[in-house]
């Protein structure tokens, strides 16, 4: 080890120890009883973390959907411009391939379920869109390219990603129409503990669900045709 | 607390990772083991004021001493942004990769140089 | 009229989208949607300052605030996206660059009225996950590196952001900055860190020279003129509170730095493209080295003249393909692009009736003896860069289209408008110090010869190093003082 390492080495460990030691008095502090249960009340969401992810903080979530569009536009572009490989080997083992399609209908189904429940116990879209999004991938590795392809072509995958991010801004954006501010909830709250309740929470998971879903199929597809499976 | 003070080890681990490793997709692991260090710290800080999910149950019970929602809450986002991350530069490395047939930072810089 | 400042996020987003569903008419919808934030921006302008929480109910949401001085860097960014778009027409850009460019503009905007520390990052993120992929857009071998440089320096600093913000967390238990009351100095230390990473310091940000000179010439305007603004006004905004009080010696002593180093290695280099990356790093030194009102009017004159230069420089180097200072003087450059590349340069080296000299006398009114002497310094310097800029020929072009000059244009008039208004403050004295100024940076230019300096800083390892060097330093400062 030179010079220079043991300078990097030194100095990290010293600045590691610091932040450790002024961590050290960090005030204790209990949730208020009142403030959960009126977080509880006003969005009728029993799922305090996702009340706060779409509703108080529907703004950065909002800008996170974007940072994924991006992303899956950004992986788009630039692998256009490589040539895409011409020979693909599937796995073609039966065992395997039953077993890829068959987690394939588990998965979709365990996605549909998570997106749609994320208001009331743990989940939400972003989960249920990668659980779908793997899915899909397992299901593509037993596939050869042009079936893949030819699918992607007619279920028009892109068309549908960005009808959903459309859709995203304009609710967002709906609330001005009537005379309400922008990012507010235009919705019945309804009743808790039900699917349709809580405003446009479940309407933003089943969105952000799409989202992800769409886009982290179309990632994996463009790596699996210009890199090949393994 | 030990929680705590294990993510900020880690995430001056993945620090060091970055500095020390020669190949690129190593150099971006060890991003990922910093981001992850500063999601455990988060997640760690949300615990500190209590074990239980911030969810009620279907009878309406509210619960004592329950986690606080706001840090696990943002942290999603940047767990979003990691994976984001992560995506491109494979995508970058995977292009240059092609282009100069070597991972190795040195390698890459001296030859970017010459031009 | 009352206008939802939610506006200036959403619209550029929806526009966004429908670049990519109507990709043919991509150039049409980037100029009407640049159009369109103009004018939302200035309704705000002239509208009162708002302050309010996106979603106020038990829990508050993210703190927006408009006020004079994010309204000012509002109509910067307004004014510079709208002209890079113009002189983006002339060229072949697909969909692929407007979609990312309005992003970058969403996010941009968002950044400068945001008062919530979580939601900056989060925009922070958008904005250089668009830089990225505009800065490799043409996919050349150093353009990618370039990108995956910046993306390593900057997402690692990133990281250095979110735990600073996490520890300011545990003590407050807000993300919101107005509510901040316990701020250690730890976690100064790592915010300022992420930031100046991200606003250009010499030393802190070295993917900038690389960056900025080797992206197309809109996308260099955009990163020189807009992106660098981002982190340095969250300085400024974190710094003018009472809590952030102490670090901001530091601050102005880590800039004043930037700005001497920064132009020195700017009067030595060759490339024409990297002098201006340079010189950023330098006038961000001049935008930090204090938190008042003329400060922010400097970066908003940095951000016009700035990105004019990258337009004018950056089109003649397409037109010719000659890189270096010494090739493109050989060449003749357009009457109009060469008048408007002359202000640009008097605007930049603080021509006295220009913007350039009425934030920099201003800024030297509220500095200190010692940053005084350094800015002075900086000042020759930058007057010794620029000067080469001066005497290139020119030729008159028979037929002219009006989009090719008008993005020059709209940047001209800001230049000098803002110059004219500025001087009438201004007293006899400054004028003559700042004419003083300039012939001393001519003498400079005519006695020194550029050499060749190391530039192992710029390695990506060695810019790693600098990060913890910087940490080590900025504590040890606050254990001194």
């Amino acid at each position: 080890m030179n010079f220079k390492n043991l300078i990097i080495v030194i100095l990290t460990f010293l600045t590691c120890l610091i932040t450790v030691f002024s961590l050290l008095d960090i005030p204790e502090f209990r949730i208020p009883f009142e403030e959960f249960k009126k977080i509880i009340e006003e969005t009728n969401s029993p799922n305090a973390v996702t009340a706060y992810y779409l509703n108080y903080r529907l703004y950065d979530t909002m800008f996170e959907v974007f940072v994924f569009t991006l992303s899956v536009y950004g992986v788009v572009f630039f692998l256009n411009s490589v040539p895409s490989l011409e020979k693909h080997t599937p796995f073609s083992d039966p065992v395997m391939t039953f077993y890829a399609r068959f987690a394939f209908a588990l998965s979709i189904l365990s996605a549909v379920y998570i997106a749609i429940v994320g208001h009331l116990s743990p989940g939400g879209g972003f989960v249920a869109g990668i659980v779908a999004g793997t899915g899909m991938m397992l299901v593509s590795l037993t596939k050869t390219i042009d079936e893949i392809e030819k699918s992607f072509k007619i279920s028009k995958i892109s068309n549908y990603e960005k009808i959903t991010l459309l859709v995203v801004v304009l609710i967002v954006i709906f609330p001005v129409l009537m005379g309400k501010k922008s990012f507010q909830n235009f919705l019945p709250l309804g009743e808790t503990g039900k699917i349709f309740s809580a405003g446009f929470i479940p309407l933003f998971d089943l969105l952000i669900f799409l989202k992800v879903m769409f886009g982290s199929w179309s990632i994996t597809f463009y790596f699996i045709k210009h890199r090949g499976v393994v | 607390m030990v929680i705590l003070v294990c993510s900020i080890i880690v995430f001056f681990i993945g620090f060091l990772g970055t500095v020390f490793k020669k190949s690129l997709i190593l150099k971006m692991l060890s991003l990922g083991v910093m981001n992850t260090g500063v999601i455990t710290f988060f997640v760690s800080l949300s615990y500190r004021s209590g074990k239980m999910a911030p969810i009620i149950d279907n009878s309406s019970n509210f619960v004592e001493n329950i986690a606080d929602p706001v840090p696990q809450a943002v942290i999603i986002t940047s767990i979003v942004i990691g994976f984001a991350i992560l995506t491109f530069s494979l995508v970058y490395i995977m292009l240059l990769t092609v282009k100069q047939n070597t991972m190795d930072v040195k390698k890459i810089e001296e030859e970017i140089d010459e031009d | 009229m009352k206008i939802d400042p939610n506006f200036l996020i959403i619209f550029p987003l929806l526009f966004s989208i429908l670049v990519l569903i109507f990709r043919k008419h991509s150039k049409q919808i980037g100029v009407s949607s640049s159009i369109i934030n103009l004018s939302i921006v200035g309704l705000l302008y002239l509208s009162e300052t708002h302050d309010f929480y996106v979603s106020n109910w038990a829990l508050k949401g993210v703190h927006l605030i408009i006020n004079s001085n994010s309204k000012l860097m509002l109509l910067m960014v307004s004014v510079v996206f709208l002209s890079v778009i113009v002189n983006s027409l002339k060229k072949n850009y697909n969909y692929n660059f407007y979609f990312f460019s309005l992003v970058f503009l969403a996010s941009v905007n968002a950044s400068m009225i945001s008062y919530d520390l979580f939601n900056i990052y989060v925009v922070i993120e958008l904005a250089s996950l668009s830089a990225y992929l505009l800065i490799g857009y043409k996919q050349k071998k150093v353009q990618l590196w370039a990108s995956l440089k910046y993306l390593v320096l900057s997402s690692v600093a990133l990281n250095f952001y979110l735990l600073g913000i996490g520890i300011l967390y545990a003590y407050n238990r807000t993300f919101d900055i107005s509510n901040l009351r316990i701020v250690p100095e730890i976690s100064i230390v790592f915010i300022l860190l992420g930031l100046f990473a991200k606003s250009g310091i010499f030393f802190m940000s070295m993917w900038l020279p690389l960056a900025h000179s080797q992206a197309e010439t809109e996308v260099s305007a955009l990163l020189s003129g807009i992106f660098v603004k981002i982190g340095a006004f969250q300085i400024i905004k974190l710094l003018s509170l009472n809590s952030f009080a102490t670090a901001r010696p530091f601050v102005s002593f880590v800039a004043i730095v930037s700005s001497i180093v920064g132009v020195i290695y700017a009067f030595n280099e060759k490339n024409s493209k990297k002098i201006l990356a340079y010189s950023t790093l330098s006038q961000m030194g001049f935008v930090l080295s204090g938190i008042s009102f003329a400060n922010i009017l400097h970066m908003f004159n940095h951000g016009i003249f700035k990105s004019l230069l990258f337009l004018t420089v950056g089109d003649s180097v397409e037109d010719y393909s000659k890189k270096t200072i010494q090739e493109l003087k050989e060449q003749k450059i357009p009457l109009l692009r060469n008048i408007a590349l002359k202000i640009a340069v008097f605007g930049i080296i603080g021509m006295p009736f220009l913007s350039g000299f009425v934030s920099k006398t201003m800024i030297e009114h509220e500095a200190t003896i010692m940053a005084k002497i350094g800015l002075s310094i900086a000042a020759i310097g930058t007057t010794a860069t620029f000067w080469k800029f001066t005497n290139f020929r020119s030729i008159k072009v028979a037929s002219m289209k009006v989009h090719e000059y008008l993005g020059y244009l709209i940047l001209t008039f800001f230049i000098i408008s803002v110059g004219i208004s500025g001087s009438s403050k201004m007293e006899f004295k400054d004028i003559l110090k700042s004419v003083a100024l300039i012939l001393a940076g001519i003498v400079v230019y005519k006695i020194f010869r550029p050499v060749k300096f190391s530039k192992s800083f710029e390695k990506l390892d060695n810019a790693l190093l600098l990060y913890i060097v910087f940490c080590v330093i900025g504590l040890s400062f606050f254990f001194i003082f």
